[in-house]
């Protein structure tokens, strides 16, 4: 094809492309945060990077215009997506560092350390910001709300990581393929029983599974946050159940981890009786048909079987007495963590303190939040 | 055939079984999951008789000569899956009272096996041991090798018989269970094409139904054109042996050892020289020998699982004849499987000697 006019803009634009991507990865590396866990991100941005710049590489080895426009075209959209991802990445590193999130990030990487551990999931997620919680797949990033620099959102993280765990966690017994998604397969099963579109019931049953898994992790932080930050009256969208459907289907997950002979079933049956009353006052659409609630009991369960079989014993959140010696009232003199409190035990103490003194004003919740971010720095995991 | 298609779908009928059994005492929850299982067991068959006519279709096993090793493990895996999908659809017929009293706990027992069933399936899928090297017997001598070899033929040889004859005493038992006249009965079953549609409740329906899938599958192992001599060969095994376990002697008979056994001695006694080639025949054996064991385990499960069905039919208030009629099938069917294979294995290793003292 030598001579083809286009030939020359074709090597000339998968050249800039390449020097674009080598711009791209050598910013990376300046931003990251030295040691491990830089190196870490650097490795996983890396493999992407690398792929992108081999399909830009054989576009220049063979420039055929014929071939060649439609193969850089798509290392373009390839290297768009990744360029996102860096500059998220950037982002939220860079408004850490200059201490613009009042410590919220370095807590919320806590508690997705401790919920990788607990999943048995080897690939962790990186974090960044934007402007509401999100997790996108491209390098599993999960998007923290910002400017929400407080920990009373901080359990949306463990919602936006459940969605990852619904993508990768593996089959418990290794025995299985490394193929097998038992959370994947269950969610699109079930998809086929419902009785609308059933991408909209894949895409409600995942916003129900990442619900279900956060109730599970966190205890009670996470169906409290639901229930007094998020639920709002009206139907769902094409992409997340009503609010009235998820809060059953929550309720329905602490109804039955209190039902099953754990350790933890004491605490959860309490914590049943709490949310069922806050949720008579003040969300009553939540309660549902008796139809609708045994949906949500059926889905409920099926998903923490899920939960039970093939994620770590440990994930499970043990609803420990030293939340009780947590002191999170900033009006109170503040006592060092006890030995083995966790980042969850810190979230669980703060929301039930929340839910114990009713709300406001603002400023004891900030001071308390302030209180919460520096006890879960102090907790040693 | 895809093993992973019919592990997946058993995976996913002991999944809504176990909804079904913790909703038991919740009327409403107890109708939706009744209704999830029943989905679960539709698709279940469904991709059963898919997978199954694929395989068949690209391999045109019906008219073989003998089955493939492989392919023989596929199809008692998918029969077995199938087997253990038809009884907890059966338990569940009984566990919501389709036909009767519901009983709390007949589900547990079914998904307990089948759940070991989805493991058993995911065994047949792991990959082999990678050893950093191999270790075949390195003899160094003709005699050391032909010393060895003998060995091993008289233990293969015995293992296939033994291991032959566990699966036939337990199907034995199920079919002199059956009281007189099983046998011509359990014939029918290939020959007719009986109607159970009307028997049970839409869960009863739906085990049955998968039961006869696996019964398919199941006779197809038994090459048409031979059907009557492995008929002539069950039922003589039956009818002789004695407190419900055959005489190795008549089971060694009816797979072909004896014959075989004695042309391979004669084969060695003529004393090859390549000490080579007879340790080569020594890990082949070693090799055929692991398979049948594999394939055993199989027809046992199998067997174990048609034992339950028997039971599970009759909680599940399932005492039509025809219902009978395919427990009593089942058994013959894998008494022929068992016989086939057996044969094919005697076969192989009677190969083996061959090549190796040519």
């Amino acid at each position: 094809m030598a001579g083809h006019p286009t030939r020359t803009l074709l090597l000339a634009q998968a050249h800039q492309e390449l020097t674009a991507l080598r711009q791209l990865a050598a910013t990376l590396a300046e931003v990251v945060p030295d040691g491990e866990a830089g190196q870490a991100v650097v490795d996983r941005f890396g493999l992407l990077t690398d792929r992108v710049a081999r399909e830009l590489k054989a576009v220049l080895r063979d420039p055929d215009p014929g071939t060649g426009w439609p193969s850089l075209n798509a290392a373009r959209a390839s290297a768009l997506e990744l360029t996102r991802e860096v500059l998220a990445y950037c982002h939220g590193e860079l408004l850490r560092r200059a201490e613009l999130d009042h410590g919220i990030g370095d807590v919320a990487e806590r508690l997705l350390d401790h919920l990788t551990r607990g999943a048995g999931i080897d690939r962790r997620v990186l974090l960044s910001v934007a402007e509401s919680a999100f997790l996108t797949h491209t390098v599993s990033m999960i998007r923290n709300r910002f400017p929400d620099v407080s920990v009373w959102s901080l359990p949306v993280l463990a919602h936006e990581f459940g969605h990852h765990v619904a993508s990768t966690m593996a089959h418990g017994d290794p025995r299985f393929r490394d193929e097998w998604r038992p959370v994947r397969q269950y969610l699109s099963e079930e998809a086929d029983s419902g009785e609308g579109s059933r991408e909209v019931e894949l895409a409600h049953l995942n916003e129900l599974f990442a619900d279900v898994y956060a109730t599970y992790v966190l205890g009670a932080a996470y169906p409290l946050h639901l229930l007094m930050l998020a639920a709002q009256p009206g139907p769902g969208t094409d992409t997340h159940p009503a609010w009235s459907r998820r809060v059953r289907t929550v309720l329905s997950t602490v109804d039955a981890l209190g039902e099953d002979e754990h350790p933890t079933a004491a605490g959860f049956r309490g914590l049943s009786r709490k949310l069922a009353s806050l949720t008579r006052a003040n969300f009553p659409d939540a309660v549902g048909t008796a139809a609708e609630q045994a949906l949500a009991g059926l889905q409920a369960r099926a998903m923490i079987e899920l939960l039970r079989e093939h994620a770590y014993a440990r994930a499970r959140y043990p609803m420990p007495d030293r939340v009780q010696s947590l002191v999170i009232d900033p009006r109170e003199p503040e006592r060092e963590p006890v030995a083995g409190t966790t980042v969850a035990d810190v979230l669980n103490a703060a929301w039930l303190w929340r839910l114990d003194r009713g709300d406001g004003p603002n400023w004891l919740l900030d001071e308390a939040s302030r209180r919460a971010i520096s006890l879960s720095q102090q907790v040693k995991e | 055939m895809p093993q992973d298609a019919i592990q997946l779908s058993t995976a996913a009928v002991v999944r809504a079984g176990r909804a079904l059994r913790d909703a038991l005492d919740d009327p409403e929850r107890r109708a939706l999951a009744a209704t999830r299982l029943a989905f679960a067991g539709e698709r279940g068959i469904g991709v059963f008789d898919e997978t199954t006519a694929q395989a068949f279709a690209s391999t045109g096993v019906p008219d073989r000569a003998a089955p493939q090793a492989e392919l023989t493990v596929d199809v008692l895996a998918a029969a077995l899956g199938q087997i253990d999908v038809a009884n907890t659809l059966l338990a569940a017929s009984t566990a919501v009272g389709e036909q009767g009293a519901p009983n709390r706990t007949a589900l547990d027992q079914p998904l307990r096996r089948a759940g070991r069933t989805v493991e058993l399936l995911a065994d047949l899928n792991t990959p082999p041991v990678h050893h950093f090297r191999a270790e075949p017997p390195t003899s160094s001598t003709v005699d050391d090798a032909m010393h060895i070899l003998r060995a091993k033929v008289t233990t293969t040889f015995d293992a296939i018989v033994t291991r032959s004859s566990e699966v036939v005493a337990a199907s034995i038992t199920g079919i002199r269970d059956g009281g007189p006249g099983a046998l011509a009965d359990g014939w029918r079953w290939a020959k007719q094409n009986l109607k159970l549609d009307e028997i049970g409740g839409k869960l009863a329906k739906l085990g049955l139904r998968a039961l006869r899938g696996a019964l398919r599958i199941l006779y197809r192992l038994l090459p048409s054109d031979r059907l009557e001599a492995i008929q002539e060969r069950v039922e003589r095994l039956v009818t002789t042996a004695e407190a419900g376990s055959p005489a190795l002697a008549l089971l060694g008979a009816a797979l072909g050892a004896d014959e075989t056994a004695r042309t391979a001695a004669s084969a060695l006694d003529a004393r090859p020289a390549d000490a080579g080639r007879l340790d080569d025949a020594t890990s082949a054996l070693t090799a055929l020998g692991a398979r049948h064991g594999k394939v055993m385990d199989l027809c046992g499960g199998i067997a174990t699982a048609i034992g339950f069905a028997t039971t599970l039919t009759g909680l599940a208030g399932l005492g039509a004849p025809g219902v009978h009629v395919i427990v009593l099938g089942a058994h013959l069917g894998l008494l022929g499987a068992v016989v086939v294979i057996g044969r094919e294995y005697v076969g192989r290793t009677g190969e083996t000697i061959s090549e190796a003292t040519r």
